[in-house]
């Protein structure tokens, strides 16, 4: 995608944020995650007069998108690590803490006073750092695991049969809906700090064009020392 | 004393004499002919084995098969072995027990639930409490220390055993009836076999109304037909779920007995999605959520606030 634009100048490719595939699979992911979310929802507090959705179609639901998900996920860990994209949600530990309360700070006090955002987005560097650091829980750790619990939920016979005393199902499903619910708690906060570009929408035009159109630093400082890995 | 034992031996000795003359061909397993009306296949054999480990052990051939088996052939006019001829209130066989008084009071309703049952109504006598529960291999499970999974396989295997076997059921069906498997039959439920681990079949199959607040051992004779089995998923994945007043009911009353409140109430032994939630995990996201809500739609107007102010400002300066 990148060399298709390259003709467009430094300045357009600099801008080309979010390729063709990622934008696939984050709105393919998001669209799943909203089908997940309702149907979970739906057939755990399952009711006999007023159901979300009829318990049958929530479990068909449920299984055809988690089973999506998890095609979608396998691609993005193959086309994350190809691409090298996988760089992205590796946090630097660096002063880490320092970091993180400068972007926490921007969030509940600078916004408020018309700062500037302390972290710019770049081309080598799209994640401020608690975007990294929750990124990289979400991407690495929650998605993997809601899909594991998923996958045991879905073939319950491979569950272990005993766990610490308990059918083995009950940890796992209990597991597996904690994950769900912070996820859930994830998506939503994720869309509200989506309307914190320069204005409410560019983060969500960036996702869809790919073009990221607010500032952008073209030689990012190095405030991270992934920017010094090869290009994304 | 002496004479107590002498007497208790003697008729030890004439029960084993008088069931081992009898053995001598109910103990072969071809002993079969075929009878009744479309000339069936029925098997005569009793498996010592299981006979010797069934709760009739103690009885004599002849105490339930009374008359006509004393010469061979067996008279034409033999009695059928009545049931209810020992399980009921003025028997011989019951010591007045709390549990022989358990086991009559059941009785009399499950008789009661039995004519009202499909069994009853589709086969009329010609299905009697032997086709379910046979008397040469029966024993009495409850009381015993059986995980929640052994008491399920227990009570189904009452029910496959039948159910499982097109031969057995040629045995005794009628002619609308067409054999198909259970798995057949349960093509349709998702995880058939997980749900055949986790519930009895009566607990779909059967009739339970009535009986909503008997605290006793759930289980009801009166079978369904096919048309009125639960089939509806919501009627035991939700929180109004009828698994809480069949086998359910019992499990929590049982871990409650053993596991403590604590135990029972936060995990939930066994798992059923919609009906079996853990209510401080739904409290506590749920109290997240609404903070997280809450806290957003705080910022989100104070930035509003903000903004206005801001715009506000310009337009007074321009």
């Amino acid at each position: 995608m990148e060399n298709k634009h390259s003709s467009l100048g430094e300045s357009h490719l600099d801008r080309y944020l979010y390729p063709l595939w990622l934008r696939t699979w984050h709105w393919l992911n998001a669209g799943l995650f909203l089908l997940l979310i309702a149907s979970g929802v739906s057939m755990h507090f399952s009711s006999l007069e007023k159901p979300l959705i009829p318990f049958e179609a929530a479990r068909l639901l449920h299984n055809i998108s988690g089973i999506l998900l998890t095609i979608n996920y396998a691609w993005f860990v193959v086309a994350n690590f190809v691409s090298g994209n996988y760089r992205q949600y590796v946090p630097v530990f660096k002063n880490i803490f320092a970091r993180l309360f400068l972007q926490a700070r921007f969030y509940l006090y600078g916004i408020f006073r018309g700062e500037d955002h302390p972290f710019h987005i770049s081309l080598k560097q799209k994640f401020n750092p608690l975007q990294q650091i929750a990124y990289m829980i979400v991407i690495y750790y929650f998605i993997p695991f809601v899909i594991g619990s998923g996958i045991l939920l879905f073939f319950p016979e491979l569950a272990p049969e005993n766990f610490l005393g308990f059918s083995g199902i009950t940890p796992v499903a209990i597991f597996h809906i904690s994950i769900g619910y912070m996820l859930t708690f994830f998506m939503v906060v994720h869309v509200y700090l989506a309307t914190h570009g320069e204005t409410i929408t560019e983060h969500f035009h960036g996702m869809i064009t790919g073009y990221h159109s607010g500032h952008i630093e073209t030689h990012p400082q190095n405030k991270d020392e992934s920017s010094k890995e090869g290009k994304p | 004393m002496l004479r107590a034992i002498l007497l208790l031996l003697s008729i030890a000795v004439l029960q084993a004499t008088e069931n081992q003359s009898c053995l001598k061909c109910h103990g072969m397993a071809n002993l079969s002919e075929q009878t009744g009306p479309g000339r069936k296949q029925h098997s005569y054999h009793v498996a010592l084995s299981g006979f010797e480990h069934s709760n009739h052990h103690s009885l004599r051939c002849s105490d339930c098969h009374v008359q006509g088996y004393s010469q061979y052939p067996h008279a034409e006019a033999k009695t059928i072995p009545d049931c209810l001829g020992c399980h009921q209130d003025n028997s011989e066989f019951l010591d007045g027990s709390e549990e022989r008084t358990l086991l009559l009071r059941d009785m009399k309703k499950m008789k009661t639930e039995f004519e009202q049952s499909v069994h009853h109504s589709a086969l009329k006598d010609s299905f009697t409490c032997v086709h379910c529960h046979n008397p040469h291999r029966f024993v009495d499970q409850r009381g015993k220390n059986l995980s929640f999974e052994e008491r399920i396989e227990w009570s189904n295997a009452v029910c496959l055993n039948c159910h499982n076997s097109e031969k057995q059921i040629n045995e005794l069906k009628t002619k609308e009836y067409v054999y198909r498997t259970p798995e057949e039959i349960h093509a349709w439920l998702p995880s058939a076999k997980m749900h055949w681990k986790k519930v009895r079949c009566v607990d779909c199959h059967a009739d339970f109304s009535g009986m909503e607040h008997n605290k006793e051992e759930r289980f009801s004779h009166k079978i369904n037909p096919k048309e009125k089995a639960v089939r509806n998923c919501n009627q035991c994945h939700s929180k109004e779920s009828i698994l809480t007043t069949r086998i359910y009911q019992m499990n929590m009353r049982k871990a409650l007995e053993e596991e403590g409140l604590i135990k029972a109430f936060l995990w939930n032994n066994s798992y059923v999605i919609g009906a079996t939630r853990n209510r401080w995990l739904d409290i506590f996201t749920l109290m997240l959520l609404v903070s997280g809500v809450g806290g957003i739609a705080i910022h989100a107007y104070a930035r509003y606030y903000v903004y206005r102010k801001n715009r506000k400002e310009k337009n007074n300066g321009e």
